[in-house]
This record gives C-alpha cells, structure tokens and sequence, in this order.
C-alpha cells in the first residue's frame, strides 16, 4: 500500500513557505471544559471556495411512513418539544424490533491497515505540520497525533429517516453558547442541488449497537438544519459543511453540550494538520459502533480547497469530525474539517475551514 | 470472508432484472428470515428509497444483509440495503428459489465507471429490484448466506 500524498507535502511546503499560516480557533462559550485558544489569525484563505460564503437554515423535515407531507409544528408544540426532545412520533419509530438486520462486515484485515496506513502518513509529516499551528500551540504539536484511546462521546451516528434507520452519517457536538449545535457535513443535511433537506434527522452521541444500550445518553432531534447556500445550490464539495441544531433531548432532557460537552472550532489554519477522525463508515463494524482514524491530513489539490487522508472510511462516515489538537484525556479537540467523500482508493476528503464555516456556526448557534 | 454457495437442488440466478421502482404494487405480510431478523413492509413511497442499479461488473462488490423486503408484485420483490449514492454504488443480488423459500444475498460495490470518482460518504437505505423465476406464492423470504 503506498504512502499517499508524499507529492503534495511537498507542494504544500512549498506553499507553507510562503503563506504565514496560523490557525484561528473559534470563541467558544460552554461550561463543558473544550479548550479555546487566543485567535490569532489573520491570514485570508489562499483559494476561493466558491462565491456565495452564505448559509441558509430550514426547519429539520419530519415526514413518517404514512405521512402525506412534511409535518408541521405550532409554536406551542416546538415549545413542548424541547421538554421532551423532539417528536415522540420520530424517535420511537425506529423500534429495537426494527433496527440492525445488517451484520458486521469482515473488516479485521482493513483495521489494521487503516492503522498502519495513517500511522505510515503521518510519521513522513512532522516538518511540515508545525507550521499552522506554531502560531498558536507548543511545539508537542510537532509530533503525529497520539493513537486515539478515547472514542468520545461527544461525537456520534446522525441517523436519517429515524432513530436506527438504514441511511446515517456521523456528526460531533461543539460549544456554542446555544449548547445546540451539531456540525456534520452538507449533505447530511441537503442532497445538494437540484435536492432538498433531508427528513428525520436523530443524533446518538457514542451509538453502539453491540452493546446491550445503543444510546448511552439518549437521542437528539434535529431541530434545524443549516449549510452553504454553494452546497445547496451547486453541491460544491468545497462547501460541504452541514449543521443541526438539536432539540433538549437525552438520558437527562437537556441541552446536546450539556450532555456531552463541545468540541472548538479550528479556522484559517493550513489544509495540512495532524488530526483525529471519527465516526460510523459502514465498511467498519457495519457502521454500528465509532471508528477512528488518525495522521496528518495534505492538502488535496491547488485547485480546489480541501485536505485529505487515506482512512478508508466508507458510506455514513460523513460529517465525522476531523479533530485537530484532539485530548484522549478529556476526549474534546477542536474540529478543523469534516469527512465529505471517499474514493475507490480509500482516500477521504473533507473541506478547509475558514472564516465563513465560523459564521455558519455561528449562524446555526442564533437559529435556536 | 462469505464464500458464494455452490447451487444444490435449485438454481442459482443472478437477476439482471431492474423494474421501475412502484409505489402501487402490493406490499406482502411481514415475513421472518429465521435468522433472527425480521423483514418488515418498507415505507410508503413517500419515503421510499431510490433504487441501485443491478449489475454484474461491480468493483470490490461486497455481501450486504438486507433489512426488509416487499414484494411490488407476484415476482418482484424489493429489498432494502444499506449502500450509498445510486450513481456511486451499484447491487448484484443473487436469488436461491426452492418450493419452500426464496433465498436472497445482495452484494454492494462500486459502479465501473465510478471507481476511480469520489463519492459523498453517506449511508444511503437502497432499494435492490429482484426478479423470481417463479411467483413468490407462500414462499419464505430468507437471507442467503
């Protein structure tokens, strides 16, 4: 198996060179302990993403097996809701009795290759990696991200068309003062263009269908969605960033943050850092437990705006986050892109974050 | 790794038959695998998914377990797997008849044409068109493993 990427490090150095990068992290304003660096930015992105840096939010669909249309919410109902986290109808849909028919996969062979693989990427790197974030973090940021220890619970399965559903992605929470935001990729939430918003959308953090509970901390329905009016409008992969915000729901009828804390977010850095990925790809364990993957992310091309890994993380690890500066101690980091696509190599991308993903937070954060 | 099993007494077909997806067929009874899981009626069309092409030239095509099935009409029969974008992925279903039982395993892999073609990493509830020999009657709908 080849070292992918080796190619573009040096590109990218060259780049590096050149453009002062520093890596911006966004205020964050939870109790939940994710870390905020001082922001220290300002460099502009290097390349356009596209031209419409805008997002657009829509009420989250719900539309059930007998359903004619969409339903829709009075305001008095949305009220209630946010005691009892969302549509009973939504959440008990997806019955123990209707869930996983579908059987692990027989993955042992490609886990170690994944480990190895990323492990193999990451140790041709270190040079290279220092430079985003030397202006904001200590040197330890030299080294290739430590094996991931912890699966956080603060990253989960976002099942479409109901709680254990056959569709899904992956998703993470991150501290907004809202307490409410999930970041995922666009087209979790949108088909992109010509489409339209996707229906029932149900967030487990930590899912796990091996074990005898599957949602340790309970479910979070979506609320609204949000993404780049570029993903919408012409599924511009450069813009493949999504966000839900959730209903009070879980274990404790409470706000998603509460529940398992908030990454930061990680902005105008480098297309190349070291990072942690998470999430629920159907080609591991058939998408029923968390899987991650981690080693330094290269840029992907001079003509897009992207990075990309070899994790060989297959359908439903979308929207997964890419944690830059991840701690197993307390299993927070800070999300610096978000899975988006995977080839016939096993090579993912995902989208550069810039100043404009800050502002969709953000945006997503006042659509509560 | 699942191994194809050689054909016994019945006919091993791989169907190449793709109708369009029907939102008027017949949905049948519920049925059990009697493997554990159970097969139940898919969604209304309203929410129902789209169908992945059948083929037989898929790269890297791997077993994927249905979750339910219905019939659309006497030989037709949907299954509901999870893959990815229908322009991505592609299914390749091989079918088992007997008297007593249709037996069903799907494989999913890339489409030809997609293989080297990044893909939006989703998991997607598919529908996989099947054609039976013979009309499903009383007969059990079952995983072929």
């Amino acid at each position: 198996m080849g070292v992918p990427g080796r190619t573009r490090i040096t590109r990218g150095a060259r780049r590096l060179g050149v453009i002062a990068l520093a890596v911006a992290v966004a205020p964050v304003l939870s109790a939940t302990g994710a870390t905020a660096g001082p922001a220290e930015v300002e460099t502009k992105p290097t390349r356009v993403a596209g031209s419409d840096l805008s997002t657009s939010s829509s009420l989250a669909p719900v539309q059930l097996p007998g359903d004619k249309t969409a339903r829709t919410y009075s305001p008095a109902q949305l009220k209630a809701f946010e005691r009892t986290g969302g549509d009973p109808d939504v959440l008990a849909y997806w019955t123990p009795e209707r869930m996983k028919a579908a059987k692990p996969l027989d993955a042992p062979g490609d886990a170690v290759w994944v480990e190895n693989t990323a492990r193999a990427i990451a140790s041709k790197t270190p040079t290279v990696v220092t430079k985003p974030v030397a202006a904001t973090v200590a040197t330890k940021e030299i080294a290739a991200p430590d094996p991931v220890t912890n699966f956080s619970i603060t990253n989960g399965k976002l099942f479409i068309g109901g709680y254990e559903s056959g569709s899904w992605c992956s998703a993470s929470a991150v501290a907004t003062s809202s307490k409410r935001v999930l970041i995922t990729a666009g087209h979790c939430v949108h088909s992109g263009q010509g489409g339209d918003w996707l229906s029932n959308l149900v967030f487990v953090p930590k899912y796990n269908a091996f074990n005898a509970d599957h949602d340790p901390v309970g479910r979070f329905q979506a609320y609204r969605l949000r993404t780049f009016n570029e993903w919408m409008n012409n599924s511009n992969l450069n813009r493949d960033v999504g966000w839900v915000t959730t209903f009070s729901g879980g274990d404790w009828n409470t706000t998603v943050v509460d529940t398992v804390g908030g990454h930061g977010l990680a902005y105008n850095g480098g297309t190349e850092f070291d990072v942690s990925i998470f999430g629920y790809p159907s080609n591991r364990d058939g998408g029923d437990k968390m899987w991650a993957c981690w080693g330094t992310a290269v840029d992907n091309s001079i003509l897009d705006n992207r990075s990309k890994i070899t994790c060989n993380f297959g359908g439903g690890s979308s929207g997964g986050p890419w944690i830059w500066n991840y701690s197993n101690a307390n299993g927070l980091g800070h999300v610096r892109s978000v899975m988006s696509t995977v080839d016939g190599s096993g090579v993912n991308r995902g989208p550069y974050f810039d100043t404009a993903v800050l502002d969709g937070t953000n945006a997503a954060n006042g659509d509560w | 790794m699942l191994t194809r099993r050689p054909p016994r007494l019945t006919a091993v077909l791989l169907v190449g038959a793709v109708v369009a997806l029907s939102a008027c067929g017949p949905a049948a009874e519920p049925g059990d695998d009697g493997d554990g899981t159970t097969a139940t009626r898919a969604p209304d069309a309203a929410t129902s998914p789209g169908a992945l092409p059948v083929r037989d030239d898929l790269v890297d095509p791997h077993v994927v377990a249905w979750r339910r099935w219905r019939a659309v009409d006497d030989r037709t029969l949907e299954f509901t797997v999870t893959a990815g974008p229908a322009d991505c992925y592609g299914a390749e279903p091989q079918v088992q008849e007997s008297e007593t039982a249709v037996r069903v395993q799907i494989r999913v892999g890339r489409l030809p044409e997609a293989a080297d073609e990044e893909c939006p990493a989703i998991a997607l509830e598919s529908a996989v068109l099947v054609r039976l020999a013979a009309p499903l009657g009383d007969r059990e709908v079952e995983q072929l493993n």
